[in-house]
């Protein structure tokens, strides 16, 4: 019997990595930039004391480390190694965050679109404020950690983080996923999740259950073929996998809410009616 | 030069490395708290309990407020009124006004309720700045209007945000010359703030 089985990982450091540290993380590198970015930073920070108004600080840097993070670990993942100017790029954001506090002082008061500078206007709102984006960045800052802590040292058969080549993207998707559920609370619900195409209704969820289906299909198809795999099997499994999904999902929503369908004035049939 | 199979010294760094970015990582997130805490402060009791609405910097659309409120007319120049529960240093208010623009009418509202005057004969310090008119060269106008609202109905209608200690608001809100509130917040800190108010006033329409 054969087996279509792609051949294992590579559990070695993955080729093109250099052995040693990579400039990113010399020591001297990023003591410099720590020097710079606390020293830039107590000189912004003095900028908004100066008029008493610290409380509007914190906000902006707190976004621009989470974005910082953000950004290295997709080029972590994406690039193979870790990004250039890895404190410096918390100072740049942040200046970009705070551009629309370095107008104000020129003469422009603050609108809506000023959103575009990283969220500056709507980042202030959050329920919790300050204290959720702490707490964001302090995960952020951990999950970026760990992440790089496990590509300075890969373990025998595990595969790497890098998304080029042979790649595990559920990493990432799972920490995103950690991420985004601790922001959820403060993520507002869209005012309108259902449209209509004369008179059929097209659902938002609906939309991300396609949406999720025709990328996570094409996502694995392309990762099966670089493992050696067929071309059009995983069309093949979709074509099981989807129907099973959907029907496993509504199985398990009925029977979570059982009292809405079986019972004195409920109707059975409803369990159909998606 | 290395042999081969000799270990690689970046076979020894890396996993140091490791361990490092651990001890790092766990470093700048304790700094991270340290740096927002000490550098945050929580609202203090003339502060909105919001801090994120005070002094936000956005340009507001309304509301229209009445003609004349409280005996101040809120109509055809724009108008900046300055809420305060004591009447503030005659000095510190001249340089505020100042540094305000020149076409613009300045009212300080003196809120809550009316105290007695304790300054007969003694110094003048605590005098409101009409009453120190008197005192000035004659060509020398008055800088500001002076009211005493104790009922609050000026900071009702201007929408003035009410602060931690329950108490009547200190800040200021600008009025444009057709009566539309274009900016109302708290500012315990209005004497350090004037740029901000003439900010406002360059964008109102």
């Amino acid at each position: 019997m054969t087996s279509n089985l792609p051949p294992a990982l590579p559990s070695a450091l993955p080729p093109g990595l250099p052995p040693a540290l990579p400039p990113a993380l010399r020591p001297l590198a990023l003591a410099v930039q720590a020097v710079v970015l606390v020293v830039a930073e107590t000189v912004l920070y003095r900028t908004y004391t100066g008029h008493d108004a610290a409380f509007h600080w914190s906000t902006h840097f707190l976004v621009a480390v989470i974005i910082t993070v953000a950004w290295h670990t997709v080029h972590l993942r994406w690039r193979g190694r870790p990004a250039p100017a890895q404190l410096l790029s918390v100072l740049g954001l942040h200046l970009v965050a705070m551009a629309p506090d370095l107008l104000f002082r020129a003469g422009v008061a603050h609108e809506r679109w000023m959103d575009v500078f990283l969220g500056h206007i709507s980042s202030h709102y959050i329920p919790g404020g300050d204290r959720n984006w702490l707490a964001l960045a302090v995960l952020a800052v951990l999950a970026y950690t760990w992440q790089l802590r496990s590509w300075l040292t890969p373990r025998p058969g595990l595969p790497t983080h890098r998304w080029r080549g042979q790649v595990s993207v559920l990493p990432l998707v799972s920490d995103l996923s950690q991420v985004v559920s601790a922001a959820s609370p403060g993520i507002p619900s869209p005012s309108q999740g259902t449209w209509y195409l004369w008179v059929i209704p097209v659902r938002a969820y609906a939309l991300l259950i396609l949406t999720g289906v025709v990328v996570g299909g094409w996502l694995a198809n392309r990762r099966w073929i670089a493992r050696g795999g067929q071309s059009g099997t995983v069309v093949d499994i979709l074509m099981w996998a989807v129907p099973g999904g959907i029907i496993g999902a509504r199985a398990y929503h009925v029977l979570s809410r059982l009292q809405d369908y079986v019972g004195p004035f409920r109707d059975p049939w409803d369990i159909l009616r998606i | 030069m290395t042999r081969p199979g000799s270990p690689r010294s970046g076979d020894r760094v890396r996993p140091r490395a490791g361990t490092a970015v651990l001890v790092a990582g766990f470093v700048t997130c304790l700094l991270l708290v340290g740096a927002v805490l000490l550098g945050s402060r929580g609202p203090g009791p003339l502060d909105q309990p919001d801090a994120a609405q005070q002094r936000d910097g956005l340009v507001l659309d309304g509301p229209t407020v009445a003609a004349d409120v409280a005996g101040v007319h809120l109509r055809d120049v724009p108008n900046v009124l300055l809420f305060v529960r004591d009447a503030p240093d005659p000095d510190v208010l001249d340089t505020w006004r100042h540094s305000l623009p020149a076409a613009v009418q300045v009212t300080v509202v003196v809120q809550g309720p009316p105290r007695k005057d304790s300054t007969q004969g003694q110094d003048d310090s605590h005098r409101r700045p009409e009453d120190r008119t008197e005192d000035r060269p004659e060509d020398s106008p008055r800088l500001v209007d002076v009211v005493e609202d104790p009922e609050e109905s000026l900071a009702a209608a201007l929408r003035l945000p009410r602060p931690v200690d329950e108490g009547p608001g200190i800040g200021y809100a600008v009025v444009d010359a057709a009566g539309v509130v274009r900016y109302s917040t708290l500012d315990p800190s209005w004497p350090d703030n004037a740029f901000e108010v003439t900010t406002i006033l360059e964008s109102t329409p």
